[in-house]
């Protein structure tokens, strides 16, 4: 049965479009009231007769569009059909007075009809649904409106019923000028308001300002459908977000504007250094062990913990003595968030490895956070820890019985300052004469003096060996060719070239010249024209022989050659010297 | 009779002694008496009048590093941080390794707010580790004994031989100009390179020659800063890489 009567009206249908005249599109747009209250919703239905098209409500500036929806009837009167296609829209008005809903273009095939334009007034609230007769309003608050820099606040969200609503749309603020975060867990209880009873949602965000000064907090908006009271009975164990079909109302709600006058920390002149940390803190310190050996580690941590801002909590300075390695963990946070804000705890770890024995201090480290609630900063410590080191080999050392070494080697502790002070005033009257350093000038002067020593003193050499004869260099050069010899006897090469150029000096001493080597026919010439005897002559030529024999011809001398040579040739330099 | 005459003999030379370096004292020049007063005022624990007492001395000109430390001593009992810094900076060019004022002067820096620019080891640091370890004062006579001692070796060697100290004169020359080109840095630092010390205790550092320029950052009492330009009651001064700002020149002491 069921299955003909869908083919029937499935026939039905196909047959309209060909039964239905070809006419001019009409469209119409209408509203189901004129005059709405805020808070409250309107009906906006576009008609389109004798054909399909499309409407553009984007030019609705005035209103807020709660939901949309479309639906088709197909009229027949006078034997001839006609179709209407229903646009339906729910317009929730955005402010007090008077509002318009503009021409909306509607597209039909490749024409573009517009609708009339419609005026609305909406008016502020009705009392009695502002007062005993609400059965559902929203509001909106905050736990400090004039926090300091940093301080967290929670601003909450609260939905009051009496009846049950549906799909509930909310759309929470732009918390310009904050960091919000919402808390998952959403809040229920009963509550009594004007001797009426009602069942309370509540949605907490939990906010952080990013700045000092006034920062407003627009309206948060609840769209939902209201079930009338007549309906259905109001059902407290249904949750806020349950649905449920039957008479209801599409109603917008929105909370007043929210201020918050955010203060600026006051000037900080302590001591320590600022955390930066807003909100209640405490710090303290631990150590892995008390007692360890040198080059073990202890793992030192650090623990800040409390409700505000711990996120942002700095690495604390620690004070380790230089004794110390220290290698830094990174930090381990553990923060939570509560309906009365962040709370946690962050930890910074270091391991500690001495490098000498002995005892050590670490001193207590210090927090400086802004105390909201004593609207002052607060400064606390950790308390100040003990480490003992003793030596890596202590065992050893006892196993291989050194007992009166250990026993005299006192323990000693490291120096640290238990009083911060400056030194006395300088009282000698020194104090009152000039002492400027060193000026440029006199640097400069000082820089030149060695150099100009070296000048003059090396002018003055050469100005002295100007006045020396070649007859008495060369005689000295002589007596020097000789002691090298002398030094030389064992040398060989040396001892022969020594003893060559102590002749050849000697003799050109006597032509009064300066020079290197002479031939045998030059000695002999030289020596011939200084009045030498033939027989010193010959003694010379000879020795230059001998000399160059044993120095190029490889002849071999041993020690006592070498002496006699060495004498002969010391004999024929004193007798030419002469 | 005799034996009780002796020590009353020595007790009025004695008495004639001390009224003698009394009226000594009391007749001393005016500088004189102006630093035994300020020693006088510190010890009785009024530090402004020692402090003014001091600066008489300096007025006059004494430059002398003692004198500028009990400046500064003075200065920072009487709560002047920045002012306390300014003069131990300049006793330290004059007596840089004098243990007492290191030690005030360490105490002083303590006690400023701003953290200092990051000076950890940079190549240049490294590389010119000396000019940074020893002050300028050592340096100047460090390059001065090396210049000594070199062309005293060159002397050696002119008169002994060429063969003479030959690679103990090349090493002496390299160490006299590395030391006396640090000295002349050093020169020219003191020269051209102004530094100042921040007295107030606390100075907004403006983005123009105005009260009314933006304020860029802020500086505190004993912050050392480089003086670069001085414009219209106003000094252009430099904190560290990037930090750059006008302030007004009666708020920095130039060292």
């Amino acid at each position: 049965m069921a299955g003909r009567l869908k083919l029937l009206t499935l026939v039905f249908l196909l047959l309209i479009p060909g039964a239905l005249h070809a006419e001019d599109v009409e469209v119409q747009a209408s509203v189901d009231r004129t005059q709405v209250a805020v808070g409250e919703s309107l009906q906006l239905k576009v008609s389109i007769r004798g054909g399909d098209g499309t409407v553009d409500v984007s030019a609705i500036q005035d209103f807020d569009i709660i939901s949309r929806g479309s639906a088709t009837n197909i009229n027949m009167s006078n034997g001839r059909f006609s179709r209407e296609n229903a646009y339906t829209y729910v317009l929730m008005p955005l402010r007090r007075g008077e509002s318009t809903i503009p021409p909306l273009p509607v597209q039909s095939g490749g024409t573009v009809v517009r609708t009339r334009p419609i005026s609305v007034t909406v008016t502020p609230r009705s009392e009695p649904d502002r007062a005993e007769g609400r059965e559902v309003f929203v509001e909106a608050g905050i736990s400090n409106e004039a926090p300091y820099e940093g301080e967290q606040i929670v601003y909450s969200f609260r939905v009051y019923q009496r009846v049950q609503i549906a799909n509930p749309r909310f759309q929470e603020p732009n918390f310009k000028g904050f960091t919000a975060k919402r808390l998952e867990d959403q809040r229920t209880f009963t509550t009594v308001v004007d001797s009426r009873e009602y069942h309370v949602i509540e949605l907490n965000f939990i906010l952080l300002s990013l700045g000092s000064g006034v920062h407003p907090i627009e309206p948060a908006i609840l769209n939902c459908k209201v079930i009338h009271s007549g309906s259905r009975r109001r059902n407290f164990s249904d949750p806020f977000f349950g649905l449920n079909r039957g008479g209801f109302e599409t109603r917008r709600f929105a909370t007043e504007p929210v201020t918050v006058d955010v203060r600026p920390l006051p000037p900080y002149h302590g001591e320590g250094r600022f955390s930066g940390l807003v909100g209640a803190f405490d710090i303290e310190s631990q150590i892995e062990t008390d007692e360890l050996k040198e080059g073990d580690s202890a793992t030192l941590s650090i623990h800040i913990q409390g409700i505000g801002n711990v996120m942002d909590a700095e690495e604390p300075a620690v004070q380790v003595p230089d004794a110390f390695k220290v290698y830094k963990d990174a930090p381990e946070e553990t923060v939570r968030l509560e309906p009365t804000g962040y709370t946690g705890r962050k930890v910074f770890r270091m391991a500690l490895v001495p490098m000498k024995p002995g005892i050590y201090q670490l001193d207590p480290v210090s927090l400086v956070y802004f105390d909201t609630d004593r609207e002052d900063y607060v400064q606390e410590f950790t308390r100040p820890l003990q480490l003992t080191v003793t030596p890596a080999e202590e065992k050893d050392q006892l196993a291989v019985v050194t007992p009166s070494l250990t026993a005299v080697t006192p323990r000693k502790d490291q120096v640290v300052f238990t009083g911060r002070d400056i030194l006395p005033l300088k009282e000698d009257l020194d104090g009152l004469k000039t002492a400027r350093p060193m000026s440029g000038g006199w640097f400069l002067l000082f820089l030149m003096i060695p150099p100009a020593v070296f000048g003059l003193t090396k002018t003055a050499l050469v100005l002295s060996r100007k006045t020396d004869s070649p007859s008495r260099r060369m005689a000295e050069r002589s007596e020097k060719a000789l002691r090298e010899a002398a030094a030389n006897e064992a040398a060989g090469e040396a001892f022969y070239a020594c003893l060559y150029r102590a002749v050849i000096s000697a003799v050109l001493a006597r032509a009064d010249t300066y020079g290197e080597t002479l031939t045998y026919s030059e000695v002999r010439s030289i020596l011939s024209n200084r009045s030498c005897s033939p027989e010193v002559i010959d003694h010379a030529l000879g020795l230059l022989e001998t000399i160059e024999s044993a120095r190029f011809g490889g002849r071999i001398m041993d020690g006592e050659d070498r002496r006699g040579l060495l004498s002969e040739t010391r004999g024929l330099v004193k007798s030419l010297n002469r | 009779m005799i034996p009780s005459f002796k020590p009353r003999i020595q007790r009025i030379i004695w008495i004639c002694a001390g009224v003698l370096c009394l009226a000594a004292t009391s007749h001393a020049d005016p500088l004189t008496q102006s630093f035994l007063d300020g020693i006088r005022y510190y010890q009785e624990g009024n530090f402004e009048q020692a402090v003014a007492e001091f600066e008489k001395v300096t007025d006059a000109g004494v430059q002398n590093g003692r004198l500028y430390y009990n400046l500064g001593n003075a200065y920072l009992r009487s709560n002047q941080l920045g002012r306390a810094i300014l003069w131990y900076e300049r006793a330290l060019e004059l007596i840089p390794e004098d243990p007492d004022l290191k030690f005030n002067h360490a105490y002083a820096l303590s006690r400023t707010k701003d953290e200092r620019p990051d000076r950890g080891p940079s190549l240049i640091r490294i590389l010119f580790f000396w000019k940074f370890l020893l002050n300028p004062t050592l340096i100047r006579r460090i390059a001065l004994a090396m210049n000594l001692i070199f062309w005293s070796a060159v002397l050696v060697r002119l008169i002994r031989g060429k063969k003479v100290l030959k690679t103990s004169i090349y090493l002496l020359l390299f160490i006299a100009l590395i030391f006396t080109g640090t000295a002349a840095y050093n020169y020219y630092e003191d020269t051209y390179i102004r530094e100042g010390i921040i007295l107030p205790e606390q100075v907004s550092v403006r983005s123009g020659l105005t009260e009314g320029a933006t304020e860029l950052f802020v500086l505190h009492a004993g912050t050392k800063i480089r003086v670069e330009k001085e414009k219209d009651g106003f000094v252009r001064i430099y904190f560290s890489e990037g930090k750059i700002g006008w302030i007004q020149k009666g708020q920095v002491g130039i060292i």
